[in-house]
């Protein structure tokens, strides 16, 4: 088979074709290439597309194929952009072979898809998975009898502990070297459906009858749904919070103990203590610092909650019970976990929105994530207005935040085009998750993270840098006057450091009191020497609401383009602005 | 007859006889198995949506979406 395949990773080395691993969402695929790949997985775009794939190598007796997890789908026609690209892959007849993931516990449903690849006439071979749960429920699949009926192998797997893996590659790569004529499927879509469950039940044997779910009922119906939704986000927001801000400690604590100082004397030795080495220094050590501290603690533990989450099966159960309240802001249910992980940090609850099937849904998501006070924002405003005026003006800004976050929402689904999402998802047996799985979600989602995300946050701390380091920066107090003081009634070091708390959201303080003392002197270690309440109250009321933080952006960026995510930047500055003006004038306050 | 599933009461089963969404929608629930001659059973109906089994699966439907599905007594 000549390997002709664009979309493979140059990493993975030569390879003698393309093993596509296909099925229904939640079938256990992505345990299946786990077991068939180990660790080494690379994610990369298929050419054109922005969905990423997950590629890996898939040895078996020596021989060396690239397998690729395509997104879960019920069908190959229409539909998301994920099941587009499923499609695309299997009909551009780039791939050798592909392995059907079929759920032995739904297996009517999964056959639908399994009949509609098989009319492609792509060597294929059926690893029915899943069959130890399917058994302990009472559904016996007979294996031999389903071969017969679908005229392909059939492969028993436990995929999670791996079993049947390596039976299932040997059958793949065996059936790649057969030629397949396409099979015919009836014209009617609801005759091939029908087909399916003819053949589900000729070779199913049901030995108890299916119980229903109690954790379903549990979880979907508001009187014990909404605590349990309750328990499991303050769970999310504490691990996020509690776990990221330990983390966050540990490696930034761990780079200033050990690496910043012979990095610090390394530039100094080679540049000198001069405008160039302190600049280079902002760029390198200050922003990997910033990069250890803000973005890669939060993303990590975000990632790992995450996948605990969708390999429990919760997280449409949770859809259905907010489904209804976030539709009025244009949302499907599922976007509850990422505005509620937003609140640890925006950077992994704006990749979380992955989960979100429209570009709308993610547009107003995104928007209003942005405005979710991180964890970052909330230490600013405690540590302004919280410290120095009590903490109930600190709460009342978090009611202004929260009152924003749906006034915005609501405009948005007002004003941009298109509908709210139509309310329709399947319902996911509750698992538990494993460790490996989870583990390897993880890092790979991480991994592809880190390498996007971490330059850029470099980069712009090096821009920022330079401004400081060359006293650029005090020649922007000019130009921002109108704003900072005519606007916001504010002295001209608020504004400078509003502006590097872009880098790094806790800078707002931490700069403030810095280019305070340049500014008026030693005396200035206090927030209220220099600054009135209205003015911390509308200091810290704009630090909240405006651009996340560089490496928020970053992650808009990369998720929506950047069109929109200075559009958002836009709308939050302008918010922000608009509020503070309002604060300003308003000194209710005190 | 035929109603709309977000108005099906009484028994329990039913079987599809029509849909009416098309666009993405109409995609979706075909994926899904929601075709005319399919049995379905209704779970549970809560405020704004409802549950449904077809043979092993569950799905949850907004009402909007159970209004474009119309079912007869199976």
């Amino acid at each position: 088979m000549p390997a002709c395949h664009g979309g493979v990773p140059k990493a993975l080395g030569p390879t003698e074709g393309v093993i596509a691993l296909a099925g229904n969402p939640n079938v256990g695929k992505s345990s299946l290439f786990n077991a068939l790949t180990g660790s080494a997985a690379e994610v990369a775009n298929y050419p054109g597309k922005t969905v990423e794939l997950q590629w890996g190598l898939a040895v078996s007796e020596g021989r060396r194929f690239a397998l690729v997890d395509l997104p879960g789908c019920y069908s190959l026609e229409g539909g998301t952009e994920d099941q587009r690209l499923a499609s695309e892959v299997l009909r551009t007849g780039e791939v050798s072979g592909v392995i059907l993931v079929v759920d032995a516990n739904n297996l009517a449903r999964n056959l639908f898809l399994t009949l509609q690849v098989a009319a492609l006439g792509i060597p294929a071979v059926v690893a029915l998975n899943l069959v130890d749960e399917a058994e302990s429920a009472g559904t016996i699949v007979d294996a031999e009898g389903l071969a017969r009926e679908l005229a392909l192998p059939v492969v028993r797997t436990v995929a999670p502990r791996g079993e049947g893996a390596p039976e299932v590659l040997r059958a793949a790569i065996a059936a790649t070297e057969l030629v397949r004529p396409p099979a015919v499927l009836p014209a009617e879509v609801e005759e091939t459906h029908r087909r399916a469950r003819a053949i589900a039940q000729s070779v199913t044997r049901r030995t108890k009858a299916p119980a229903e779910s109690r954790l379903w009922r549990w979880t979907t119906t508001p009187a014990t749904g909404i605590p349990i939704l309750t328990a499991v986000l303050l769970g999310i927001f504490g691990f996020v919070y509690y776990a990221g801000s330990f983390l966050s400690a540990a490696f930034s604590g761990a780079w200033t103990a050990f690496v910043s100082p012979p990095l610090r004397a390394g530039t100094f030795a080679v540049l000198g203590n001069t405008v160039a080495g302190r600049t280079a220094l902002w760029g390198i050590d200050s922003g990997i610092n910033a990069t250890l501290a803000v973005g890669i603690p939060y993303v990590l533990t975000f990632y790992a909650i995450l996948a605990v989450l969708e390999d429990s099966g919760y997280l449409n159960a949770a859809a259905v019970l907010t489904h209804r309240s976030l539709s009025k802001l244009g949302l499907h249910g599922r976007a509850v976990i990422p505005l509620v992980s937003g609140a640890g940090c925006n950077v992994p609850a704006i990749i979380g929105t992955r989960i979100l099937a429209s570009r709308r849904e993610r547009f107003i998501a995104c928007t209003l994530i942005s405005l979710v006070p991180c964890s970052a924002r909330t230490a600013v405003v405690f540590g302004a207005v919280g410290l120095y005026l009590g903490p109930l003006p600190a709460l009342a800004l978090f009611g202004v935040a929260l009152l924003v976050i749906l006034v915005t929402g609501i405009a948005l689904n007002r004003l941009l085009p298109g509908k709210p999402p139509a309310f329709l998802l399947e319902l996911f047996p509750f698992r538990m998750p494993t460790a490996r799985s989870v583990a390897f979600k993880t890092w790979h989602r991480f991994k592809h993270f880190t390498i996007a995300a971490v330059p850029l946050v470099i980069l712009g701390s090096f821009l920022l840098g330079g401004l400081y380091e060359t006293g650029a920066i005090w020649g922007l107090a000019g130009p921002l006057e109108p704003v900072v003081g005519g606007l916001l009634g504010l002295p001209a070091v608020a504004g400078l450091a509003l502006i590097f708390a872009f880098l790094r959201k806790e800078l707002a303080l931490q700069l403030l009191l810095t280019l305070a003392m340049v500014q008026y002197g030693a005396g200035a270690t206090s927030l209220t020497a220099f600054l009135t309440p209205t003015q911390l109250v509308t200091y810290a009321l704009v630090t909240m609401i405006y651009v996340p933080c560089l490496a928020s952006v970053t992650a808009l960026g990369r998720e929506l383009g950047w069109r929109q995510a200075v559009l958002i930047s836009a709308t939050t500055i302008v918010l922000a602005l608009v509020l503070g003006a309002l604060a300003a004038r308003l000194p209710v306050w005190v | 007859m035929s109603v709309p599933l977000a108005d099906a009461t009484g028994p329990s089963r039913w079987v599809i006889e029509r849909v009416r969404a098309g666009g993405d929608l109409g995609h979706e629930l075909e994926a899904l198995g929601l075709v005319p001659g399919t049995p379905v059973r209704v779970v549970r109906r809560a405020r704004g949506h409802l549950l449904i089994a077809v043979e092993d699966a569950r799905y949850s439907l907004g009402d909007e979406v159970a209004r474009d599905v119309l079912v007869r007594r199976g």
